[in-house]
Order: C-alpha cells, then sequence, then structure tokens
C-alpha cells in the first residue's frame, strides 16, 4: 500500500496514495496508524483526498483506528473525502464519529482550537 | 471484469464495488419511476440482478453487504448508548 506520514505540530498526517482502499490493502494501513498512536500520537489526519472508493471493510477498519485513538485520549480525523467515500461513511453512520474535514488546513485547525 | 445488466439495460460491473450496484438500482428503479416504485419492483431488479451473478459473485457481495450492514448496526447502537448516557446524565 502507498502512503506517506508527515509529523505537522504533534499530529501526525497520514497520506492516502492509493485511489480505491479496500480490504487487502488494510493491513498495512491499520498497522501504520496502530503504531503512531503506541508511539503516543493519538491525534491523526488521514488524507483521503485520492481515495475515490472504499468497501465496507475499511469503514469497519477506520471505526477500529478512531476507537484506538480515542482510547489513547486523541481523536482520528479524515480529510478531502470523496463523494463515494462520504457517501459510504454516512450510509454506515461512521460520519456520526470520525470527523471528515474539507481539507488537511481544515483539519490542523480543529486539532489546535 | 465481467458486467452484468439490469432490466433496463443499464451496465454493472462486477469488481467488488456494492456501493455502484445501489447506486445504478437507485438510478434505473427509484429515480427513473421518480421515487414512485413499489418495493416489488425493486425486489424483481434485485433479483435479476443476483441471477445474473456467478455463485462466486454472490458470495463475495453478501460478504460485503453483510460486512457493511455490521458496521452500521454497530454505529447504531454505538449512537444509541452514547444518547443514554447523555441523557442519564442531565
Amino acid at each position: 500500500m502507498k502512503l506517506t506520514i508527515d509529523h505537522v505540530r504533534g499530529i501526525a498526517v497520514v497520506r492516502v496514495a492509493e485511489s480505491r482502499l479496500m480490504y487487502p490493502l488494510l493491513a498495512d494501513f491499520s498497522a501504520a496508524v496502530v503504531s503512531l498512536v503506541g508511539a503516543g500520537t493519538c491525534n491523526v489526519i488521514v488524507d483521503m483526498a485520492p481515495v475515490v472508493y472504499i468497501d465496507s471493510a475499511t469503514v469497519g477498519c477506520l471505526m477500529d483506528l478512531y476507537r484506538q485513538a480515542a482510547a489513547a485520549g486523541g481523536s482520528l480525523k479524515l480529510a478531502g473525502v470523496q463523494k463515494r467515500v462520504q457517501t459510504m461513511l454516512t450510509m454506515t453512520g461512521a460520519h456520526n464519529f470520525i470527523q471528515l474535514c474539507a481539507d488537511e488546513t481544515t483539519a490542523l485547525a480543529g486539532f489546535e482550537a | 471484469m465481467r458486467t452484468i445488466k439490469t432490466t433496463t439495460g443499464a451496465e454493472i460491473p462486477l469488481d467488488g464495488d456494492l456501493l455502484a450496484v445501489l447506486e445504478t438500482l437507485y438510478r434505473e428503479v427509484t429515480a427513473r419511476k421518480a421515487l414512485d416504485r413499489s418495493f416489488e419492483e425493486m425486489a424483481n431488479e434485485i433479483a435479476h440482478v443476483v441471477d445474473q451473478m456467478t455463485r462466486e459473485e454472490r458470495d463475495t457481495y453478501l460478504q460485503e453487504s453483510l460486512f457493511l450492514n455490521s458496521v452500521t448496526y454497530e454505529n447504531e447502537r454505538l449512537g444509541s448508548y452514547i444518547r443514554k448516557l447523555a441523557e442519564e446524565n442531565i
């Protein structure tokens, strides 16, 4: 799976570089975020701008990661969510828990407010 | 990648994208009838779609559908629990 991780003022920004985020790719993605939370970086932004489709396993994975970040005293937000991805998140109710931000700047501002 | 067709001729690629199936059903059944469709019309269209799938394809979409609904159910239960806690704390 193609992704990069940056740190901005203590917040981890995980940039997903795949157009379809689906089950076979989730292990690497999940491991990356779990590793961040385990190392003490519990405020995480996932930049989803290149992602045009996610499957149900991905929604489940994002909910797991959200719960782990929250349990560690932090939060997980999504940035740059495309329309069909947003549809999957709203259909499953995930948007009631995971904050969807227009872009990385907005997500960062939300953490720093 | 295989494609199948609705009764109206719309194509659905069978690449595991469950949302594409839902969007096509909505467009070709619900929206085409200006939201005035019966449950039987949707049931018949779903049956037509499923009939064209191989057993493997049906397994794939069933698993995807079950996972989607299980996540939805979990989130609904979690939301209810949070609302209940909020009410108890008032």
